[in-house]
């Protein structure tokens, strides 16, 4: 029963991704006096825990095969060999164990950002992470391991520069466009307002149901026993349930400690009236859909949601945008895997003689 | 969708009639000045006259009531923060006319005849001053765009506050000029400082309608 503490780890993971990611979704209409913060979050966490029960599972995969060439997860052979040598309970010990310390190094690393007030990628930090522990135990002579974490360094890369500015170019275009064709029209304080509260309630709500959906996966996937082969070599076999924890951790996150991010995004880059701060959410959803699903190029909605600002507040000129608050937020996004990368190295150095 | 529309209406229902409130309570208020003033001045007519306004405040302070408690679930939290601040400002000048009333008639002010047409002057320019106002929380209500490109209308607000404080100067001046007791020229220029502050009051409404545009605008 003991083993079951590891999964608090992971917990802390989903937490510190709640109280950083919530902004993606109502950081603007918090900061702009849309919704209330009770409110917001409220919202995201009732979606993200929906989002994590009806569709998170079927993402928990994806960090499995990253983190089993890292030697975070257990391979096919190395469960064989567990099977064969009667040591399988030792195996979930281990599985668990380093699943934990991944989680709670990335975890960690996202939480001072959050403290710091910078909204970084909280899953770019379990890459960062899987690959800190890979760089210390796994073997990279392998070319696929090597391909594929350059790869992930790539995606990295992609995100930090493409995605915002991907993101201001959308977000630039669409607070023009309203401006000249819809502004005028809404002349009607009530229907100004109605237009801002139901956009921002669906595209915020979408958005809270996204982080469930994509994230919720990632925060407790380490605990997964994705090897198909009826016998048990982690923590949790149940992949709704392994999603659905997830969920529930990152929505305790929103609830208790996501204010300060939410704004940063709404506030401290630059100043947003209401219509604008809506303008953003839906071109950070356009800059995922366009650039991440039409075209492959990998997004993160952090990085999205900084650069749609940036883009809106461009609409009005070079010095709206303080650009030494996103000079700080960029270097967040470097650091922060870095950082995770870096910390897991360490401890993974200090604890070889328990996985040697 | 329906709900949230309807009950704007009802907002704006109720934001109208509590202005009128205020306007009828003026409009007691300059009457009660006007026999005041009067060369038969009646106990018993001042005394209805300050039942007005008396009855005019408490309607809107019901009215009040009334849009406050109606707000919830309208508007976007920030606009209706605005509107109740807005609707309270605006009470504050009911206010402010049933305070002055009351120590008029409670104390049997009588002021200098040199400075009654002045006073009156001052009255029926608040008066106008309000319904200019009107204009703007009209046209904030429903057609804020075309007041946050002309914002004239909150300009003359501000332009005939600025009359009632050149009448203010002059008042001041004749007041402390007369042949009196110091105590009795500052009991007068109290009583003439109360009315100028309800001009005051209606450029300070002005100025959070200005702000509430400027906040839209960021």
């Amino acid at each position: 029963m003991w083993i079951y503490a590891l999964l608090a780890a992971g917990i802390f993971m989903g937490w510190s991704l709640g109280t950083n990611d919530a902004a993606n979704a109502f950081g603007t209409a918090v900061a702009t006096g849309v919704v209330k913060y009770r409110t917001a979050v409220t919202i995201i966490s009732i979606l993200v825990v929906i989002g994590a029960f009806i569709m998170g599972h079927q993402n928990i995969t994806e960090v499995a095969s990253i983190a089993t060439n890292n030697e975070v997860m257990a391979s096919q052979s190395t469960v064989a060999a567990a099977i064969e040598k009667g040591t399988t309970q030792t195996l979930i010990w281990k599985s668990a164990l380093k699943a934990a310390i991944v989680f709670a190094c990335a975890g960690l690393t996202v939480f001072v950002m959050s403290y710091l007030k910078f909204p970084v990628s909280a899953n770019q930090s379990i890459t960062g992470a899987i690959i800190g522990w890979g760089l210390f135990y796994a073997d990279y002579g392998n070319a696929e391991l090597r391909a594929q974490n350059l790869g992930q360094l790539g995606k990295f890369a992609s995100t930090w520069l493409i995605c915002p500015l991907g993101a201001a170019i959308i977000s630039f275009v669409i607070v023009v466009l309203f401006n000249k064709l819809l502004a005028n029209r809404l002349s009607k304080l009530t229907h100004y307002d109605l237009l801002v509260k139901v956009g921002y309630l669906i595209a915020g709500g979408f958005a809270s149901f996204s982080i469930g959906m994509n994230s919720s996966a990632n925060v407790t996937a380490l605990y997964f026993d994705s090897i198909d082969d009826g016998i048990r070599t982690n923590l949790l076999t149940d992949a709704r349930l392994t999603a659905t924890i997830g969920g529930i951790a990152i929505a305790l996150g929103v609830l208790t400690y996501s204010k300060k991010v939410m704004m940063t995004v709404g506030t401290a880059i630059a100043p947003l009236t209401q219509i604008e701060g809506f303008l953003v959410i839906i071109a950070m959803a356009l800059t995922i859909v366009l650039m991440g699903n039409t075209f492959g190029i990998p997004v993160s909605t952090s990085q999205a949601v900084v650069g749609a600002v940036v883009g809106a507040g461009l609409t009005k000129g070079l010095k709206v945008v303080n650009f030494g608050v996103f000079k700080n937020i960029a270097i967040a996004w470097v650091s922060s895997p870095l950082a995770a990368g870096l910390l897991t190295y360490v401890v993974a150095l200090c604890t070889q003689a328990v996985f040697r | 969708m329906l709900i949230f529309s309807k009950k704007n209406d009802k907002i704006s229902q109720y934001f109208y009639a509590h202005q009128e409130d205020v306007a009828e309570c003026f409009e007691s208020f300059e009457e009660f000045f006007k026999l005041l003033f009067s060369e038969n001045a009646d106990r018993n007519l001042l005394e209805s006259a300050k039942v007005s306004v008396d009855n005019h405040e408490a309607a809107a302070d019901q009215e009040l009531i009334h849009i406050v408690n109606t707000m919830r679930e309208t508007y976007l939290p920030a606009t209706r923060k605005n509107l109740i601040s807005l609707a309270q400002s605006t009470d504050k000048i009911a206010n402010k006319c049933q305070s002055i009333v009351r120590k008029v008639l409670l104390e049997k002010i009588q002021l200098p005849k040199e400075v009654r047409p002045d006073l009156l002057e001052i009255i029926a320019v608040t008066e106008d001053q309000i319904r200019i106002l009107y204009k703007a929380v009209d046209k904030l209500l429903n057609d804020y765009k075309g007041l946050d490109k002309d914002r004239k209308i909150l300009d003359d607000v501000r332009s005939e506050e600025s009359h009632v404080d050149k009448i203010e100067a002059m008042l001041h001046e004749r007041i402390f000029e007369m042949d009196l007791p110091l105590f009795e020229k500052t009991y007068y220029w109290d009583v003439v400082e109360k009315i100028c502050n309800i001009s005051d009051a209606i450029e300070n409404i002005a100025d959070q309608i200005q702000v509430m545009l400027i906040e839209r605008e960021a």
